[in-house]
């Protein structure tokens, strides 16, 4: 039986930061609510997921840190009770580094949390100042600290880069701190700016694109220097903590997201719940609030395979793409993928092709041209 | 008693207000009703009234009831005012007894008054100049009538001051038809039908409709007639007059009057402009004389953006060509662009004209490459070709002597534009020919100028020199030996055919760096470096690099969204059909225009 993940967006934050344009909600006293919220909505989603185990679980945001304590034992108390979580599960919670209090921490222990993910975006004050972020950088090492004395090892640092005003340089230290408290698993995601953004009026500051190119290349450079390996366009992990929730996304695998603006896929079919709070809150049904759906049919798959495989390093499998695709189509997605490696943006691998590091930060445009 | 008819045009500078001039004569002669009257009737296409200019001419009959009690039959007869439809116009003149020569008070007299003013008399037509914009603080109107008097050389002082715009002194020129433009010389009904066709147009419903003037005999209804330079022959179904709410039938034409035929004549190529008409059974003698093709003079490449809609494409040809009978097109590959036409057009408004029309009324996204002049070359062999599209230019060591067209251009400038817009026909080596002064203050230049010199962006170039206020007219004169090259334009090292042109030795290296600048600006950054290259048989003359796309990547995917993800990649692989893909290279449409608009 198909193994399932568990995504629970919780669109709360203490503030916006300056980049979001992403659902959430500076509201964190209907958290409470909003957890009650889901555990009514439990039974609904088990009888539409059936029996399938859970293997990873993961509490997206807004700041998951935000969650009252006993809310989350309780949402967790529930979740065991209606899914079979495996023991084994990868069970993730987000957290910003002020919200990571003992008491949270003694929360997500006892609920069975074994993963934390940590925004910590930058070393430094100044970054984490023009990005709105309502932490030091000072806090991020404290809340480190307290997590790994908590007994969580599995700690993943997120940082962003093509910062207005960021140097090269400033990135790798950056990543260099990061690795330096001990992290395993290392996010370095891009700044998208959006229009709606308080961020946007710097745009015309963002680093050039062939500086954000050397950003990119430098940090995958230094994670691997130490260690980890890069398994997917923006993430690295230490051998045994890649994040196995994030690959379910690019292994087309199902996993079923609940919260304003998450999506699910599940039965050949992906689908999302509208974004908006007000809405969950007052919905009786769950599957009421999806308010977009994509049947996902040969074509979609064909085409998923090529888009969300080459995000991976571990590649396209030729095999794979054959069997889903037929051989004419597979072998011409190859041809042109053996063009690109040619030219450095992709690599032969034991049985098909992966991008580069340099292919990655190009990926829209050849990804485009293999679908 | 024979009907009292007058057969006139209205010729004009562009914007000097013929088509105003002419709403103002049907609204006075009752003819449209002022509140139901759109502006400027006669120009009945989009195109033609948003550029202010008459391309197709139109005729409409109108009755006159003036002060001496009489009514008479108006025929005006609308001509396009660009030298690029000469024949058109001539051929529209002739129909007539007489024009009015609209002069724009403010502007005085400009290349195209001349120009239309020397067809109408070599067309023997009755003058009569109307002095217009009178209303306008700058108006001139004696200096304007000295001017017609000294440079035409002909009487002014009966003209009228008017203004087309407020309607002012209208019934002066409605009484000046009347007065001072003959009527038809000859009026003899008994005489075999012979009739001048002087436009034409395709109705889906009716066929071809002809518009003819009928000099001798008569033509009624279920006639048969015939087409004297084809020899074809049709059965006529309706004859009758135009009005301005359209054709009103009438049982029968006779000789001095205007109007309309249908025949069920299926193509255009039958009823060409120019041709005569008469009986079957009791036909005219001979044929009016002068009956030409109007022959192409600059080409250009027409693909459909989208390769799919070639076939639209096609049909949109012979559909303007049903009303067009100048344009020619013949299919053309180009391994760069795919299947297009090889279209040839009266002169660079025209294929303007064109294009704009396929782009409009056919919703058509096109790639033109860059128009071309004819050239002639002797070659080693000791034959001689014509070549229109710069592909087709043979190797140089096969060429014995090479020969471009060169124009007789008429520029008339204020005075204190002269020295720019001589820089400016030096620049494109132009040949001075002679100058004189129309006023103290107003000068005629007269230039050689090579026609593929002034096909790009000579108009422009002239307007800007001389803040938009010289004129500009050419008539095409004949070829002349000259030093030409071919530019080859290679993108990742392979030739495009579509981008090559046609250039003088002088100018070679000129404009091999400005097409290179000029693409590396208009083709984006793509996942490898492409070299722009320029080259002239074989050696590369100019180079630019368009450097690599560093960036473009999705970095992180939000609740689980693949569907966006997905989304935009489909998003941005649409945007990449629409661009051409030349071997590895993907070249946007907007490519191939900017080398067409060199010096913006």
């Amino acid at each position: 039986m198909n193994r399932l993940g568990l995504y629970l967006h919780v669109p709360f934050c203490r503030g916006k930061c300056r980049y979001c344009d992403f659902y959430s909600l500076a509201a964190p006293e209907r958290a409470a609510a909003y957890v009650e919220k889901v555990i009514s909505f439990l039974p609904a989603l088990r009888e539409k997921t059936g029996d399938r185990p859970v293997d990873t679980v993961y509490l997206g945001g807004g700041t998951p840190s935000l969650l009252p304590p006993a809310s989350l034992t309780a949402l967790f108390a529930a979740l065991r009770e209606r899914f079979s979580i495996l023991p084994s599960a990868e069970i993730t919670c987000e957290a910003n580094p002020e919200s990571l209090t003992d008491e949270v921490l003694a929360a997500f222990r006892a609920a069975g949390v074994n993963r934390l993910s940590i925004g910590m975006q930058s070393a430094f004050d100044e970054e984490l100042f023009i990005l709105g972020r309502l932490h030091s950088a000072a806090d991020t090492a404290r809340a480190v600290e307290r997590a790994h004395k908590a007994g969580f090892e599995n700690v993943s640092l997120d940082l962003m880069y093509a910062l207005p005003c960021q140097s090269v340089d400033r990135f790798s230290e950056s990543v260099k701190t990061a690795l330096s408290y001990g992290a395993v698993h290392i996010s370095f995601y891009c700044l998208t700016l959006s229009e709606n953004t308080p961020l946007y009026a710097l745009r015309d500051r963002l680093p050039d694109e062939e500086t954000q190119r050397e950003m990119y290349l430098s940090a995958v450079d230094l994670v691997e220097k130490a260690g980890m390996k890069q398994y997917e366009i923006s993430n690295a992990a230490l051998p045994g903590f890649a994040s196995r929730h994030n690959l379910r996304y690019w292994r087309r695998e199902e996993y079923l997201g609940v919260g304003p603006g998450a999506w699910s896929y599940l039965d050949g079919e992906r689908f999302g719940m509208v974004p908006s709070l007000d809405r969950f809150l007052t919905a009786k049904d769950p599957f009421s609030l999806i308010d977009e759906r994509e049947e996902v049919d040969r074509a979609g798959m064909i085409e998923e395979e090529i888009a969300l495989s080459l995000r991976l390093s571990d590649g396209l499998s030729a095999a794979r793409l054959s069997t889903l695709a037929g051989r004419e189509k597979a072998d011409a997605v190859l041809k042109k993928l053996a063009v690109l490696s040619e030219k450095g943006l992709a690599r032969p691998t034991a049985d098909g092709f992966r991008l580069t590091p340099e292919g990655f930060f190009v990926s829209n445009t050849i990804l485009a041209d293999l679908i | 008693m024979k009907k009292q008819i007058r057969n006139f045009c209205i010729i004009a500078h562009i914007d000097h207000g013929k088509s105003t001039l002419a709403d103002r004569i049907l609204e006075a002669t009752g003819s449209v009703e002022q509140r139901e009257m759109e502006e400027q009737v006669l120009d009945d296409m989009d195109l033609e009234r948003e550029r202010g200019i008459t391309i197709k001419a139109r005729a409409v009959s109108l009755d006159y009831t003036a002060d001496d009690g009489q009514t008479y039959e108006f025929n005006l007869i609308d001509t396009p005012g660009h030298v690029d439809f000469n024949y058109e116009v001539s051929r529209s003149l002739r129909a007539c007894e007489g024009a009015l020569l609209v002069v724009d008070a403010t502007q005085g007299i400009q290349a195209q008054t001349l120009a239309n003013a020397y067809l109408a008399v070599d067309n023997d037509l009755e003058l009569l100049p109307v002095i217009n914009k009178i209303d306008l603080a700058a108006a001139q109107p004696e200096k304007t009538r000295s001017e017609i008097e000294d440079v035409i050389g002909i009487p002014a002082d009966h003209a009228p001051l008017i203004s087309a715009k407020t309607g002012l002194n209208i019934h002066e020129v409605l009484e000046g038809i009347v007065k001072y433009i003959p009527a038809p010389a000859e009026q003899d009904e008994t005489k075999p039908l012979k009739a001048l066709i002087f436009d034409s147009f395709y109705d889906a419903y009716r066929g071809v409709i002809v518009y003819f003037r009928v000099f001798e005999g008569k033509l009624s209804k279920g006639d048969r007639i015939r087409l004297m330079s084809t020899g074809a022959q049709f059965d006529v179904t309706e004859v009758g007059v135009m009005r301005t709410f359209g054709l009103a039938p009438r049982e029968e034409l006779v000789a001095g009057e205007v109007g309309y035929l249908t025949a069920s004549i299926k193509t255009l190529a039958d009823t060409r402009v120019g041709d005569t008409v008469t009986l079957a059974e009791n036909p005219a003698a001979e044929p009016f004389p002068g009956f030409q093709k109007a022959l192409p003079v600059v080409f250009s490449g027409i693909y459909p953006a989208d390769g799919a809609r070639y076939n639209d494409l096609r049909e949109a040809l012979v559909k303007l060509q049903l009303n067009d009978a100048a344009l020619s097109f013949e299919p053309e590959t180009s391994a760069a662009l795919g299947f297009g036409f090889r279209c040839g057009f009266l002169g660079l408004l025209h294929m303007e004209v064109i294009q704009e029309r396929l782009e409009r009324e056919f919703s058509l996204d096109l790639i033109t490459t860059a128009p071309s002049v004819v050239y002639k070359l002797d070659l080693t062999d000791g034959s001689t070709v014509m070549i229109d599209n710069p592909t087709d230019y043979p190797a140089a060591e096969t060429i014995a002597t090479a020969y471009e067209p060169v124009v007789h251009a008429s520029i008339i400038t204020p005075t204190e534009f002269v020295g720019g817009i001589m820089d400016l026909c030096q620049d494109r080596r132009g040949e001075f020919t002679d100058m004189k002064y129309i006023t103290a203050t107003r000068a005629e230049l007269h230039y050689k100028l090579p026609l593929n010199e002034i096909i790009y962006d000579f108009f422009d170039a002239l307007k800007s020199r001389s803040k938009g206020y010289a004129s500009f007219d050419y008539s095409q004169t004949e070829y002349v030996p000259s030093k030409l090259l071919k530019l080859d334009i290679l993108l990742n090292g392979d030739v495009v055919d579509a981008l090559c042109f046609i250039v003088h030795a002088d100018k070679a290296y000129a404009r091999a760096r400005r097409i290179a600048e000029k693409l590396k600006e208009n083709i984006p950054r793509q996942l490898f470096e492409i070299p722009v290259q320029a080259a002239v048989g074989g050696r590369i003359i100019a180079r630019e690099t368009v450097k690599a796309l560093r960036k473009d990547v999705l970095a992180k995917c939000y609740g689980g969204d693949i569907t966006r993800k997905k989304k935009l990649l489909e998003k941005q692989k649409e945007g990449k059909k629409k661009m051409r893909s030349l071997g590895t290279v993907e070249v946007p449409q907007e490519a191939f225009m900017a080398v067409l608009k060199m010096d913006e």
